[in-house]
């Protein structure tokens, strides 16, 4: 694999940026580093399989690549490719809905494995884990819709501005659809089983 | 008898919490929230949930991850790099460091902003606030809008641009200079280190947290989740196991919950009778049957180092389904995972059975590469 190299480890974001915009493209395998993990996480959320979430990387990674020339140096970054991340995999999400109407990674559903084998924490004593599969259940009752903002909000900690940017609507919309989304959690954490609304 | 409070709205009240108010409202919302109890119950509730759902594991390793980005460097590496932009387009990290500063936000400092002087002030702009809108609002679970929470205002700080320019030199070499001794760093730490807005778990929400997980702890019974566990299929060999137990960043097995054996490529293929590699002699009943076990592996990342076979198998799988006249949606779908197998093959076999497999499909659908 491309060998991390120590003397990149210390640069700011901004000087790896500037590193891949001169002409280095190996330094962005430094940037894959930094970024991998909470982009699988964002994309895991969203596509809700391991495999279509690699998939989003991949792509992902070789857009933000392909773009960085555009990219202004001064602002974060991290924003910047979580945005692309998250239109990425909902674009997979789209197609996954168009070739499949089952769900993907629901706990339990069509002989998958169940939540706890794969959320469990080793670490985590049963009362804790008890409480985080719930809130795991909670989450994969929610809408599609209320997922999606939930995980841009949650996982990537983008900003109101950003959410929008990445799903393509107003801020006020943000406000409101991510507001019903956690009334939605929090309903789905005391009624199990209740359905959260979409938009009006 | 005294009204009942007015509440915020949620969309208020939660973009409070994500400071995401502006000024002025900030402190109408703030003022109502640090005399509300409910309103702080719900916060609190609401980050605790969310910090739950942050804090929960990565569920692939660092094998994967370095994996990927060998896979990435490989794609972008025939790329073209990217064309170079001219020195007066960049700019200072004056930006990034307020993103820092907004990434490690601390969680609401109710005790601290609940002091009294501030409730009383609180209140007297609130009641000010409404005798002027003459607003009425019924029923007190029903909270109107409130505004960012305090801890959070920093954050909306972080996305002041900086005005200030980078000096018109060769940046790439004075970054290097600067740096070159200080890194030893390993990628394993630079994961940690991920960019300044990348989602740290359990940062701000953690007391919220561990309050939630203490009370739990003294009202939920933990047996259905043992004897969850204990029934989590063991069909995975000893070595063979499952992203999570093998991930080199699992932790240790403690307490009294025994860490699951997710099903491995092998123990899969050697219950449905396949071979290791797709070949024309396996019969299509067999890949059928086996095609729910395998997306199972394609769906929780189980395949590990198999990920190329168990693509092979899902092309192969998806082709018999379809029939002689797939869709176009079915066209990608195969063409997809064949790709990715012939991408992902750790192994010449695979590689080579699933290019020309591609190459055949392409033909017999009428899109001769």
């Amino acid at each position: 694999m491309t060998p991390p190299r120590p003397d990149r480890a210390d640069l700011s974001d901004q000087d790896i940026v500037r590193l891949v915009q001169g002409g280095e493209s190996d330094a962005f395998a430094e940037f894959v580093r930094r970024t991998r993990r909470a982009a699988y996480r964002l994309a895991r959320r969203i596509t809700r399989n391991h495999e279509d979430a690699d998939d989003v990387l991949q792509e992902s990674f070789v857009k933000a690549y392909r773009a960085l020339d555009r990219f202004d140096s001064g602002k974060p970054i991290g924003p910047w490719f979580l945005t692309i991340v998250a239109r990425t995999a909902l674009s997979s999400l789209r197609r996954e809905r168009r070739r499949s109407a089952s769900p993907l990674d629901e706990p339990g559903q069509d002989g998958s494995p169940p939540l706890a084998e794969r959320i469990a924490d080793p670490s985590l004593d049963p009362g804790s884990l008890e409480r985080r599969l719930e809130i795991e259940r909670a989450y994969a009752r929610l809408s599609e819709e209320h997922r999606v903002i939930l995980a841009l909000r949650v996982e990537a900690d983008l900003p109101y501005a950003g959410i929008a940017e990445a799903l393509g609507i107003p801020v006020g919309t943000v406000m409101s659809r991510l507001a019903r989304a956690r009334e939605a959690l929090v309903e789905q954490m005391k009624e199990p089983g209740k359905v959260g609304s979409d938009e009006p | 008898m005294s009204p009942e409070p007015l509440h915020p709205t949620r969309e208020d009240l939660f973009a409070y919490r994500d400071g995401e108010l502006s000024a002025d409202r900030r402190v109408l919302v703030e003022a109502h929230v640090l005399t509300c109890r409910s309103c702080r119950d719900l916060i609190d509730e609401v980050s605790a949930v969310e910090a739950s759902l942050r804090a929960s594991p990565d569920r692939v390793g660092d094998a994967y991850f370095d994996r990927l980005t060998e896979s990435v460097m490989r794609r972008v590496g025939s790329d073209a790099a990217p064309a170079p932009i001219p020195i007066d387009r960049r700019r200072s990290d004056a930006g990034a460091e307020a993103e820092g500063k907004r990434a490690h936000a601390p969680k609401l400092p109710w005790a601290i902003l609940l002091s009294a002087g501030s409730a009383m002030a609180a209140v007297l702009v609130v009641a000010v606030f409404l005798v002027r809108e003459r607003a009425v609002l019924p029923s007190a679970p029903q909270p109107i809008a409130l505004e960012r929470s305090a801890p959070d205002a920093a954050r909306l700080k972080a996305g002041a641009e900086s005005a200030s320019v980078a000096p018109a030199k060769d940046e790439r070499q004075a970054a290097l200079n600067r740096k070159q001794a200080a890194g030893k760093k390993t990628a394993a730490s630079t994961d940690s280190k991920a960019l300044a807005h990348a989602p740290a778990e359990g940062r701000r929400d953690q007391a919220a947290l561990q309050k939630m997980s203490a009370q739990q702890e003294l009202s939920e019974k933990p047996a259905p989740v043992k004897d969850r566990v204990a029934r989590a299929p063991a069909t995975g060999s000893a070595a063979g196991l499952a992203p999570l137990a093998a991930a080199p960043d699992a932790k240790a097995v403690g307490g009294n919950v025994a860490a699951p054996s997710p099903a491995t490529y092998e123990s899969v293929i050697h219950r449905y009778g396949l071979p290791p590699v797709w070949g024309p002699g396996v019969s299509d009943e067999m890949i059928l049957r086996a095609e729910p076990a395998l997306r199972n592996l394609y769906r929780v990342g189980g395949a590990s180092e198999d990920s190329a076979r168990v693509r092979l198998y899902l092309a192969e799988a998806i082709r018999i389904r379809a029939g002689s006249s797939p869709d176009s949606t079915a066209i990608d779908e195969i063409a997809k995972h064949y790709r990715r197998a012939i991408s992902l093959a750790r192994d010449p076999e695979t590689a080579s059975v699933a290019r020309s497999r591609l190459l055949e499909f392409l033909r017999e659908v009428g899109k001769t590469p």
